[in-house]
């Protein structure tokens, strides 16, 4: 259903939702929006909006009458699908035989404003852990299956987003069980499934108008117009392959401090290591998934060889797998355009520059 | 509800091997079922998981051969008869000896390499008729390191079973030298289907030989090893190029990975 409501209503579905699930969206911390379980409408970051460049992330006061004038968090909705850490089995030494007990995350959360760019990244990690894998991971499966999705609409992108180049669009089509356009005067809800629709009914609500549908669509398309990066991925994964020895990788090399900051603020990076916790004198050992990047020294070792030792191998493999490997992989790319590892590399690499450096070669 | 991936399975140590001073077999009671070629993630308790190749199974006894290259795989060496083992599996791909039919087999395996060679090689000795012929390479460092001795007079009869050593030894009255050296010397058809494991530059190396003798990539399948800690396509260890070596592999026809293999650091 598409139906408008007065932008007062805002509080009422949000405390609907709130009686269901844990919700978790944006928060004003510390100068950064972030994610954060969340109690009341308030603590949404209203009235603020980033200033994003490479390198550069500042947080300021907006200059329009927008609620939602704020744009995606500095970090994605990954970390409540997949903890950074967590263990996932318990095992109990007795009398030289093994006992296990098997975790399981036991959340239902309701992510209450997610943008198009992480819409689409749960989307690609939904084909990593469940749908394009034969062996599909139960505690993924677990948190999304509860999962309720609040989508909003951007109506400005910050100078990073290149999210139109990577297929996808400030205003979502699909994925959400609500989405939510701000208008001048009203919100537009458009639900996606029976879940959205049960409390948007509960609203005050009445029919959408076609000058509003029409609205929204021009807040989405003043949303494309003002993109200021993009990335052509026209036959991108062929030039990758074609110039997988070239020397643009040493020079990129050169600047990547392997830090690691790209891979943790990527929505769809998914990469982690298995770890043991144990308690020798209780018999007990906790297994436990903690995330690891492929920017880290030991990531790739064989018999204390490393696979990938420059630090250019490991970008190249960072960059091969978002725009060349992942579409082999998973029929899609591994990006989907939030521009965030531009915002927080400390060296300033921007992915969308070395897409055209390359594109040169 | 999908299943855990992680939970392991419990079974029961019946006969422990000694291979060398540093690698046993372990022959372990088990109904599972497993195809050559694949591999077993194995736990011990408090240490993590090791990737192990399947070195035999006769639908009661599970085989595997395990050096103690670190921490994982020499507490698992510690296991005694009697104990109980804890694997989760089987994974990977596995040896289609269908492809080989009518043809020559060829085995090429390099120290613990052959661990994931023995089950298919038996297999082909039980099926002996259905190619035209069977042989079998083996490399071994050296003379103490050699696996399976215990096999070798029926392997010897079976097939055109030959071992190398790359290091001469007194005790030694076989050959000597790489095994590139004795896949030189062999007589192999163009035609012939090559499975091959072992390090990986014994494997760039041997290539480059079997295609001095005509054979092309596309008949050469190749098991890699490579870091390896979910086994089922999620932790991103074991990308190789374009590939996850835990769920499309761990075998590859070498026309495929070559462009990744014989690069670099990918
Ligand atoms: C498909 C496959 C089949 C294998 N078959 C056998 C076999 O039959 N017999 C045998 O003895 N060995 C085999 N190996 C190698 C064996 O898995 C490694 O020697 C073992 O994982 C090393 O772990 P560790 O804890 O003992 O060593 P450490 O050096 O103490 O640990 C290295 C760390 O790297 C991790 N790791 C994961 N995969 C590997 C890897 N492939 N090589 C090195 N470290 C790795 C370990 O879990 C550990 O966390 C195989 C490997 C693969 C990929
Ligand atoms: S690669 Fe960069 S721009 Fe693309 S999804 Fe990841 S963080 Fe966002
Ligand atoms: S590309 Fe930038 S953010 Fe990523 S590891 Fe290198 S220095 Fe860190
Ligand atoms: S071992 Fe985890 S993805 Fe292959």
């Amino acid at each position: 259903m598409i139906v408008t409501v007065e932008k007062s209503q805002l509080e009422k579905l949000f405390n609907l939702i709130k009686k269901e699930y844990e919700i978790v969206a944006p928060v004003l911390r510390e100068g950064v929006i972030g994610l954060s379980a969340v109690n009341s409408l308030n603590q949404l970051p209203f009235g603020y909006t980033e200033v994003e460049e490479k390198n550069f992330y500042r947080v300021e006061k907006s200059n329009d009458k927008y609620m939602f004038s704020y744009i995606r968090a500095s970090f994605p909705y990954k970390r409540f699908l997949i903890p950074p850490e967590f263990t996932f089995l318990k095992v109990k030494r007795e009398n030289g035989k093994l006992a296990f007990e098997e975790l399981t995350i036991e959340k239902k959360y309701a992510f209450f404003d997610v943008r198009g760019c992480d819409l689409r990244g749960i989307e690609v990690l939904d084909n990593v852990f469940l749908k394009k894998n034969q062996h599909p991971d139960s505690y993924y499966e677990k948190v999304r299956k509860n999962l309720f999705i609040v989508s909003v609409t951007c109506r400005k992108p910050s100078d990073v987003c290149f999210c139109y180049s990577m297929g996808v669009c400030p205003k979502p089509k699909r994925g959400f069980d609500i989405l939510i356009t701000e208008l001048d005067d009203v919100l537009l809800l458009e639900t996606g499934t029976e879940k959205g629709e049960k409390f948007v009914k509960k609203l005050d609500y009445r029919d959408a108008r076609e000058e509003e549908i029409e609205e929204s669509k021009k807040i989405e398309k003043n949303c494309i117009k003002s993109l200021k990066r993009s990335l052509n991925t026209e036959g991108f994964p062929e030039i990758l392959y074609r110039n997988i020895e070239s020397n643009i990788w040493n020079e990129i090399g050169k600047r990547c401090f392997a830090c690691t900051s790209c891979t943790q603020v990527c929505p769809t990076c998914f990469c982690f290591d298995i770890v043991e916790k144990n308690n020798v004198n209780e018999g007990l050992s906790e297994r436990v998934r903690i995330y690891d990047s492929c920017f880290n020294p030991d990531f790739a070792t064989v018999h204390r060889f490393n696979i990938r030792e420059s630090i250019a191998s490991r970008y190249r493999q960072w960059y091969m797998h978002k725009f060349a490997y992942w579409v082999d992989q998973f029929g899609e790319f591994g990006c989907v355009g939030c521009g965030r590892c531009i915002t927080w590399c400390p060296a300033s690499i921007d992915v969308t520059e070395e897409e055209k450096k390359i594109r040169k070669l | 509800m999908v299943e855990n991936p992680y939970l392991l399975k419990e079974a029961e140590i019946v006969e422990k091997i000694k291979e060398t001073t540093d690698t046993y077999t372990f022959r372990i009671k088990c109904s599972d079922s497993f195809k050559p070629g694949q591999y077993n993630m194995i736990y011990y308790f408090g240490i993590g998981e090791a990737p192990i190749s399947i070195a035999g199974f006769d639908g009661e006894i599970l085989e595997h051969t395990i050096r103690a290259a670190g921490d994982v795989t020499s507490h698992i060496d510690s296991l005694k008869e009697g104990d109980l083992l804890y694997y989760r599996g089987s994974y990977g791909n596995f040896w289609d000896l269908e492809i080989a039919k009518g043809k020559s087999l060829v085995l090429v395996s390099g120290g613990l390499g052959f661990a994931a060679i023995k089950w298919v090689m038996e297999e082909a000795i039980k099926r002996k008729d259905e190619f035209s012929s069977v042989i079998s390479l083996y490399g071994s460092k050296n003379y103490d390191s050699l696996l399976y001795t215990y096999h070798y007079e029926m392997w010897y009869r079976e097939i055109d079973f030959k071992i190398t050593l790359d290091n001469p030894d007194p005790r030694w009255k076989g050959d000597v030298g790489l095994i590139t050296e004795l896949i030189r010397k062999t007589k192999l058809n163009k035609d012939s289907i090559v499975f091959m494991c072992g390090p990986d530059p014994m494997v760039k190396f041997s290539v480059i030989e079997l295609e001095k003798k005509g054979i092309t990539p596309d008949r050469i399948y190749v098991s890699m090893e490579r870091h390896m800690k979910c086994s089922v396509g999620t932790c991103g260890h074991c990308m190789f190029g374009p590939f996850f070596v835990c769920k499309d592999g761990p075998i590859f026809r070498y026309s495929e990975i070559r462009e990744f293999f014989e690069r670099k650091e990918v």
